[in-house]
């Protein structure tokens, strides 16, 4: 079947979503309020700001050329050599990243719901749909997207829902307990995972039709906004619910969900929710896959890409259940080195190459022939 | 004649042989061809003056209707009465000029040229008239075979709407079908296909309304079946298919006429063969079987519900079991309290764990099933009594299952009767047991994973070039809210019009 591989600007931004959400939505607000307490939601806000100057950077590299990735524009702002040097740490992050949510996905199971399943097989079963779906392509992955997104925004909100009768506003004050400090680190936490890893669609957004590029940007940034609204319920909610114990408690949303409770035939969900809000983790793992997949492809110049899907995925299936067995230091890893990585893996190639070509841009037509 | 007719053994070679002159030659050439056919007739006669011309009938006795075989007859003596004067006076030269000048009305009557002709048309059911003196044949169509009645639909019976079910006829098929849709831009394209058996196969679709891509991808898939030795319509389906190993069902059946219909309006392509009652329309959508004819019949409110049903009934034939088996294996903490002591009290004593317990009913129950389709009327009572005490009392009593698994079993039955197509059941029956096989080893997690993957599939699939999952993936809400609500027919009617008005002829 030879179908077009190009996917429309709402599909794009649906993915964006997902990306963003699917994760992050169970696992943001409890180190958030972990450090910032109260004030999560400032942090939560700051942390949005800077994703939202991230999407500006790549969108202002999309506007530049439509039709590159995040290779090809290096390639064509600072040259062949330089630019595949540069793509090694993000390639090599990106594994990490798709290991790191499939591990996130294992040990979520092995502290909640399957306490006796051993955490390789929960893994291998992740890695067996995530491959198949990134095998299926992108326009797949797209069409794919609509359903599940609004499982799981459906689930969320009614898990906020249904434990309306437990909300204290009184647990949202003080804001402010220790001044900016814990604020400022909890929003460096929030921008590490999930904001900073918005620019991995750095690599995808030419995969946009032709005729709805233009509309790619209002879009995203819907989605976006959606985003931030989505992760800010989730934190206030968990936060006038738990109020104090969010810190301590992980998986918040499923902390929620425990506690619903309405005349004794809708209790103890808390199963239903968790396998729905594995559909995030399941999804935001697919597009991520595929996005290395295809830049792996694109950066060795590999013709077919499908071929690598398998090899790579089983690569990352080993990385995630050899990287972190321990709880303890996966938490270590996404609070304290994982925003580290991302500056220096992703954004910082990432904004090497915005800065370049805006340089460029602003030189005159010919400066590239003499720089000097 | 050349000698060698005598030695080489009857068969196609004579089949490329001209109309002789000569009548005793067609007539040696017939019967060598025909050799062992029993039920060939020939049948000599004379005309002309003095009785003296001579001619000779061919016909398989068992295809033509005798009255009509007089009738040829009749017709030829009465056309020589009225055009070239009295039967007894017509010379030879008069009839060959007569019928190469068409001077007949008749259009069942045809001039055959060479054997290969003369077969077919034998075959056909035509009585083919040889001439002393002329070197063609005269065929005229005098097919005359049992057909069944046109009767309520077996397999699709409705409460409101026609009652007429399409019949094993290909030409009074299509006949019903342009009788309910008289327009000029309904076409049937009519091929034949195979060797051996040379069946009529037809396709048709509503011009404007059809996609021209589609229109163009069924020819090319349909390309070569001229060639291969077609039984039935649903031979079609192995060339039309995109993944032949999914067992979602990618074009669909029906055996009303209504349907056929309102398929060909929302710009379907349907085929019909010779001989069989079905018509396969393609290319198909996922939703679609969810919708019976009848939904049109009915207040939109009250359709609207029952495909709210129908839906509900897919989601607990495919997960009613698995879901039971991850419930009690894992989850018990998700059942009402009460409920839960109430179902561990009815499995105490119960030897096997709930998946084994499951599969065993399932599979008796899945026995008792092909069992009943298979049976003769009167014994498949017999067998339903039989199963029922089987799967509901006995095995309740002799602790093999709990009341609980055999509520999950003959609901899951139920609700796979609902589905309005018979093919989608089909799947749901066979993706069952993975699902639960996946539910007992991950309990909620393995039903989530068999799930996605199923829905993983539907989305990769398409038919004839449309993604199967059409207005869901890729998500088309108002296409979707006609899917799931039924829409007023004035909504749908002019949503009709708007279509083809839009579409440019193709």
């Amino acid at each position: 079947m030879n179908q077009p591989s190009s996917i429309g600007s709402v599909q794009m931004a649906s993915l964006f979503l997902f990306f963003m959400t699917g994760s992050s939505i169970v696992l943001v607000p409890s180190p958030l309020t972990h450090e910032a307490g109260a004030g999560a939601w400032i942090s939560l806000l700051l942390a949005w700001c800077m994703g939202a100057v991230y999407l500006a950077c790549i969108l202002y590299l999309y506007r530049k050329h439509p039709d590159l990735s995040l290779v090809g524009s290096s390639r064509l702002a600072l040259g062949k050599l330089p630019a595949n040097l540069l793509m090694i740490p993000v390639v090599v992050l990106m594994f990490w990243n798709v290991a790191g949510i499939v591990s996130e996905i294992g040990l979520f199971f092995r502290s909640t719901m399957l306490k006796e399943t051993p955490t390789y097989v929960v893994n291998s079963l992740m890695f067996v749909m995530i491959s198949l779906t990134a095998r299926a392509g992108i326009v797949v992955i797209a069409r794919m997207s609509a359903l599940l997104l609004a499982m799981m925004v459906a689930f969320i909100v009614v898990v906020l829902l249904l434990v309306w009768n437990l909300y204290e506003p009184d647990f949202l004050l003080p804001i402010l307990p220790n001044g900016m400090g814990p604020v400022l680190h909890a929003a460096y936490i929030v921008y590490g995972f999930p904001y900073s890893e918005l620019i991995v669609f750095a690599f995808i957004l030419p995969l946009v039709r032709r005729e709805e590029s233009h509309k790619v940007r209002k879009h995203l940034y819907i989605a976006l906004s959606i985003n931030g609204l989505l992760l800010m319920l989730s934190v206030i909610g968990s936060l006038m619910v738990l109020g104090p114990l969010t810190g301590d408690l992980k998986y918040s949303l499923f902390q929620l969900a425990r506690l619903i409770f309405v005349r004794e035939i809708i209790e103890r969900i808390e199963s239903i929710i968790g396998f729905s809000l594995i559909v995030g983790f399941y999804f935001k793992a697919s597009i991520l896959l595929f996005i290395l997949v295809r830049t792996v492809a694109e950066w060795l110049n590999l013709r077919d890409e499908k071929l690598f899907t398998l090899p790579i995925a089983f690569v990352c299936l080993l990385l995630s259940v050899t990287t972190y067995t321990q709880e303890a230091s996966l938490d270590e890893m996404v609070n304290v080195v994982w925003p580290l990585l991302n500056n220096l893996c992703y954004v910082l190639p990432m904004l090497a190459v915005a800065a370049v070509t805006l340089v460029r841009r602003q030189s005159p037509p010919d400066a590239s022939r003499s720089p000097e | 004649m050349p000698n060698d007719l005598t030695t080489r053994p009857a068969g196609a070679e004579h089949a490329d042989l001209a109309v002789s002159r000569r009548l005793s030659d067609n007539i040696t050439i017939m019967n060598r061809l025909f050799a062992e056919c029993g039920d060939l007739k020939v049948y000599s006669w004379n005309y002309g003056a003095g009785l003296g011309s001579k001619a000779c009938s061919v016909f398989l006795d068992t295809l033509v209707n005798h009255r009509r075989h007089n009738d040829f007859k009749e017709a030829l003596q009465n056309l020589t009465t009225d055009r070239i004067g009295p039967t007894t006076s017509v010379t030879l030269a008069e009839l060959i000029a007569f019928f190469e000048h068409r001077g007949t009305a008749e259009p069942a009557v045809e001039l055959l040229g060479d054997f290969s002709r003369v077969v077919a048309s034998v075959l056909d059911g035509y009585v083919v008239v040889f001439v002393d003196g002329w070197n063609r044949a005269l065929g005229s169509l005098a097919l005359d075979i049992a057909k069944r009645p046109v009767s309520e639909p077996i397999t699709e019976p409705t409460v409101q709407g026609p009652h007429a079910s399409t019949i094993e006829d290909l030409d009074s098929n299509i006949g019903v079908i342009r009788n309910l849709l008289k327009t000029n831009r309904l076409k049937f394209r009519f091929f034949e296909s195979g060797g051996t058996v040379r069946r009529r196969i037809v396709y048709g679709y509503l011009d404007n309304a059809v996609k021209p891509a589609t229109l163009e991808r069924f020819r090319s898939r349909i390309d070569g079946i001229a060639a291969e030795d077609i039984l039935d319509v649903s031979y079609l389906e192995s060339w039309l298919v995109e993944s032949r190993w999914s067992p979602f069902p990618q074009v669909r059946y029906t055996e009303r006429p209504d349907t056929a219909v309102a398929a060909l309006l929302e710009g379907k392509i349907i085929a019909l063969a010779n001989g069989s009652p079905s018509v396969l329309i393609c290319p198909v959508s996922f939703m679609e079987f969810f919708v019976t004819s009848e939904d049109y019949y009915y207040g939109i409110v009250y359709s609207t519900l029952i495909r709210f049903l129908r839906m509900s009934a897919f989601i607990i034939a495919l997960l009613l079991p698995s879901t039971y088996i991850a419930l009690s294996t894992f989850h018990s903490e998700l059942i009402p309290t009460v409920l839960l002591l109430a179902i561990l009290n009815t499995r105490e004593g119960i030897p096997f764990p709930a998946m084994v317990e499951a599969l065993l009913m399932e599979f008796f129950f899945e026995l008792l099933r092909e069992a009943g389709i298979r049976l003769p009327r009167p014994i498949g009572s017999a067998v339903s009594i039989v199963g029922a005490l089987v799967i509901g009392q006995a095995a309740i009593q002799s602790q093999i299952a709990s009341p609980v698994m055999v509520i999950v079993v003959a609901l899951t039955g139920i609700a796979s009767f609902a589905l309005p197509q018979y093919n989608m059941a089909i799947a749901l029956r066979i993706l069952r047991f993975p699902l639960m096989f996946l539910a007992a080893s991950f309990g909620g997690l393995g039903i989530m994973v068999g799930f996605i993957l199923i829905y993983l599939h539907l989305t990769c699939l398409h038919s004839l070039g449309e993604p199967y999952l059409s207005p869901l993936a890729p998500l088309e809400v108002r296409k979707l809210r006609n899917s799931f609500f039924v829409p007023s027919r004035r909504k749908a009617l002019s949503g009709f019009r708007r279509r083809s008005a839009d579409r440019p002829p193709s």
